[in-house]
């Protein structure tokens, strides 16, 4: 049995990571317009993070889950309190075109911004439970065996001593 | 022309101060003070509003904030508000002005300013405000600052119960308030006060419950019995904290909320119910006062009996002698606390037996706590006795009893208002052997307290203080204002003045034997032995209920909580209508049987892994019907939530127990099947049911103004980060609480894990026994 998750995955999740992270960007800009958005986008990146942490190779996608989150809630939050201190309501959106000179003309929207603040807290919560779960050992390990877990309490199965379903004592 | 913007702006200025005091706290100590009572100064400027408010024409701000449902953020400077607003802004003042010489240098300085800058913002907040979810915020908000600060010190026991206690108590008025704002909001078509609908509101049915809660909201905050409970053990705080909120504005909120609704109250039988419990106060809370050793206990109890006082006035509707006693117990109560303060700093104690003849050696405190206790005795020339004489008036048109419980509660305020006064004078005791003289500091902010107790009865009557403030409030009150004086005749009122002067020197020289008979009338039980037991019998209820419904068995869990879904199903399910049943595409057949396939392959494995891959092709199939739907969004979100669940899982594999069967007795398995009936019955109804229209269709709506409104082409996306914005923020601070909710569970399981001797099968032991084994 190898030391640490397969030397193939472990070279192959640099350009597959980058491919999600593009691919979330991606969506994440046309969200407005087809199908996509902050929460779709989240979980992109959040599934690249994964593979990142299964490979070992958590360098290769550092995220603060923690300041994520707190980020995240206060871009919304703040996206919905600008247009009070103009006097409207809370929330309320604008959008429009932009018009850069030789370069082209460009759809905005304050909703944006907003989605911006959805995809944060989702890469931040789902980033959060995944690094919890890694640093526990799960992820890397499981690939090192394979299949049925770790095998450790798995292997107790049918005897009398194994603890039960979902009794947590 | 007075500026409006003024008015948000005295509100705010306390809690921009609350947000830069933890920075000024380690640096400035306790002086931060000296610059923190500057965050009071706009609300002191709100005396350009006075003229307004005299006019009958209140200054108003307001700032929308949800304009469709009628929720403004509006604020209102009538007489009575703006009497209210300069209080407390003068007692801030003083307050934090004293306080940045009574906190010791280790104090927490940043933390205490904080919560004294919050409460004084939301005191002025919950004064002004017209808006009624508005003042109910700020209501509460004073609940938790109240709490704050009550527990300030809180290594110490009493604090954290006091505080707790405070807390409980109030918060239950808060419920109350809260109730009562949304019967009289529909009852009265608005969310403003100044905005009911007076005629719509008193015939509705929803009036009485609302008036009752709004008594109950103003009985916990103001301290009235049967809730007065938490006043006394409140005193825990520091001292200015108790000078601020527990006598001279916090406690009068609800004193307030009963005067702002006392139009609606008049001639109705919560009038009278206020009244009686009021005057009831009155005598209990003087009763206990005259029992206390300590001189801050006295004061509260008198605090209690004070508020009674008040209560009792509004509530029969004298608000001008109600309004001149709320402006001199202000005063007078306030300059107490903070002598009370001064004497506990130089002595290091509060206890009446142990002081004696502290006027020699603190001259200058006692010649500030004189007039204060003679005022609150309601001796003239000060102002208590010019209100006491309203009081007494007021209580005869009452009747002979109510008139008699205020003489005798007003005897035994005479008697503990002597009592506190003995500590200054005959022949010098203390248990330090030397005192030290407090600083300058430390008495000026009481200075201008008691210069308001002598000018608010001062002799000629022209130039009464009280009566311009009086003055103020009559307008937004509605009575007839009417200047206040010392000197009314010779009347029943006068006569029973000096019996009470008479009877009160009696009861003081007969303290001691009447401290005994107290003693020894003393029940067994008080309203506090009431709380405590109510409070652990909830405890052992809820620990109970928790134990048989979430407890050690993870399938009880579950069939308490699929019960209740069966139930509510139930209730509901026989409403809907089945729907005209049409052929289904072949295509979603297929994919709705892969769905079926993946859930049933789940439920008969024996292999944990095969039951995840079961799932995955569930999830997958769903996944599948979204895109034969059309709902490219959906499926997307599908597709990969079911991807990371699926990774998730795998990752935390090793962590769990082995897959077992066990069996259960047949009459469990038939229970367990018609639960589980129940459950599947519930969720098909309720898919029916969302299916019918219960309103006009909306998706035209979005549809054709998904590009022009939000300037987005893909409505799904539209509609949640613009439409339906609210809703996402909402569930993006779910998703927050979610995962620090994982974070907080398993770090706390990996630091239990840490511990020197972790019980290697203890916790199978107690599983065991817990579920059946046969």
């Amino acid at each position: 049995m190898s030391k640490g998750p397969d030397v193939f995955f472990r070279t192959l999740v640099t350009p597959i990571v980058f491919a999600l992270l593009a691919v979330g960007f991606h969506f994440f800009l046309r969200g407005h317009n087809a199908p996509g958005g902050g929460f779709i986008a989240g979980l992109i990146v959040a599934a690249a993070a994964l593979l990142a942490r299964m490979a070992r190779r958590r360098g290769l996608l550092r995220i603060r889950s923690d300041v994520l989150m707190p980020l995240g809630l206060l871009v919304a939050l703040a996206t919905g309190v600008a247009p009070m201190l103009a006097g409207r309501p809370f929330l309320t959106s604008a959008h429009g075109t932009l018009r850069l000179h030789g370069i082209g003309v460009f759809e905005w929207s304050s909703a944006m911004l907003f989605d911006l603040g959805v995809f944060l807290v989702v890469v931040g919560a789902t980033v959060t439970i995944i690094d919890l779960l890694a640093e526990e050992g799960g992820l890397a390990e499981l690939l090192e065996r394979g299949g049925e877990g770790s095998g450790r309490r798995e292997a107790a199965e049918g005897e009398p001593t194994g603890r039960r379903e979902g009794e947590d004592g | 022309m007075s500026p409006t913007w003024l008015l948000p702006l005295a509100v705010a200025a306390p809690f921009a101060g609350a947000a830069i005091a933890p920075v000024l706290g380690p640096r400035l100590r306790a002086r931060s003070g000296l610059v923190l009572w500057l965050a009071f100064a706009p609300a002191l400027g709100l005396l350009a509003f006075v003229r307004p408010a005299l006019r009958g024409a209140p200054a108003e701000a307001s700032l929308a904030w949800v304009p469709d449902l009628g929720l403004g953020f509006t604020l209102r400077a009538d007489g009575f508000s703006l009497l209210f607003a300069l209080m407390v802004a003068v007692i801030g003042v003083l307050v934090t002005l004293y306080a940045a010489a009574y906190l010791a240098p280790g104090e927490r300085h940043g933390r205490f300013y904080g919560y004294l800058m919050t409460f004084g913002g939301a005191m002025l907040g919950l004064v002004l405000s017209d808006n009624l979810i508005a003042l109910f915020a700020f209501w509460e908000l004073t609940s938790i600052a109240s709490f704050l600060l009550v527990g300030f010190w809180d290594s110490r026991a009493a604090a954290r119960d006091g505080a707790v206690k405070a807390l409980l108590v109030t918060a239950v008025g808060g419920l109350a308030l809260m109730v009562a704002v949304a019967l009289l909001g529909i009852a009265g078509h608005s969310a403003t006060l100044s905005g009911l609908d007076l005629p719509a509101l008193r015939s509705s049915p929803l009036f009485a419950p609302a008036l009752a809660l709004v008594l109950v909201a103003a009985f916990t905050k103001s301290a009235q019995l049967p809730f007065h409970l938490w006043l006394p053990t409140a005193m825990e705080a520091p001292t200015p904290v108790s000078a601020f909120l527990h006598s001279a504005t916090m406690v009068k909120a609800g004193v307030f909320l009963l005067a702002k609704f006392a139009f609606l109250l008049d001639g109705t039988t919560f009038a009278q119910v206020a009244m009686v419990a009021g005057l009831l106060t009155m005598f209990w809370g003087s009763y206990l006062a005259l029992r206390q050793n300590d001189l801050k206990a006295l004061l509260a109890y008198s605090t209690v009996s004070q508020l009674g006082i008040l209560t009792a006035m509004y509530a029969s509707g004298h608000p001008l002698g109600a309004t001149a006693h709320l402006v001199n117990h202000a005063a007078f109560k306030a300059a107490l606390f903070l002598v009370v303060g001064i004497v506990d700093h130089a002595t290091g104690s509060r206890d009446i037996r142990a002081l004696r003849g502290l006027g020699r050696r603190l001259p200058v405190t006692a010649v500030l706590a004189v007039p204060a206790a003679l005022s609150m005795a309601g001796v003239p020339p000060f102002g208590g006795f010019v209100s006491k004489e309203l009081f007494y008036e007021a209580m005869q048109h009452e009747g002979w009893l109510p008139a008699l419980i205020a003489v005798t509660g007003s005897v035994m305020t005479f008697a503990y208002s002597l009592r506190f006064l003995t500590v200054f004078f005959g022949p010098f005791r203390a248990e330090a052997p030397e005192i030290h003289r407090p600083h300058a500091a430390f008495w000026l902010p009481v200075l201008p307290l008691t210069a308001a107790v002598v000018l608010f009865g001062f002799v000629p009557p022209q130039a009464t203080l009280a009566t311009p403030l009086t003055d103020l409030a009559a307008p937004g009150l509605g009575f007839a204002a009417k200047p206040l004086a010392l000197w009314h005749g010779l009347s029943t009122t006068l006569a029973l003045s000096v019996l009470t002067w008479l009877a009160g020197i009696a009861l003081h020289l007969l303290q001691g034997r009447f401290a005994r008979l107290q003693a020894a009338l003393t029940p067994g039980w008080n309203a506090n032995t009431v709380y405590y037991a109510l409070l652990s019998g909830l405890e052992r209820f809820s620990a109970g209920f928790t134990r048989a419904t979430q407890g050690a068995s993870f399938a009880t869990h579950l069939r308490v909580l699929f019960l209740g879904a069966a139930v509510a199903g139930a209730l509901q399910g026989f409403r809907v209508l089945l729907p005209a049943v049409t052929p289904v595409p072949i295509d979603m057949a297929l994919a709705t049987g892969l769905v079926a396939a993946g859930i049933g392959g789940a439920l008969v494995t024996r292999s944990r892994l095969s039951a995840l891959i079961y799932l995955g092709l569930a999830g997958v199939a769903s996944t599948l019907i979204f895109v034969l739907l059309h709902a490219p969004d959906l499926a997307l979100t599908q597709l990969l939530v079911d991807t990371v669940t699926v990774i998730l899982f795998l990752s935390v594999f090793r962590f769990l127990p082995a897959m077992r069967r066990y069996s259960r007795p047949p009459w469990q398995t038939v229970v367990d099947g018609v639960i589980a009936a129940g459950v599947g019955a519930t969720v098909f109804t309720m898919l029916l049911a969302v299916q019918q229209p219960v309103a006009p269709r909306i998706e035209g709506f979005f549809l054709r103004f998904s590009k022009t409104l939000a300037g987005g082409a893909n409505v799904v996306n539209t509609i949640l980060v613009d439409f339906r914005g609210y809703d996402t923020m909402g569930e993006i601070a779910v998703l927050a609480i979610a995962a620090l909710s994982v974070l907080a569970l398993l770090r706390l399981q990996s630091q239990q894990r840490v511990e020197p001797e972790p019980p290697p099968e203890g916790g199978q032991a107690g599983g065991d026994e817990a579920e059946g084994e046969a």
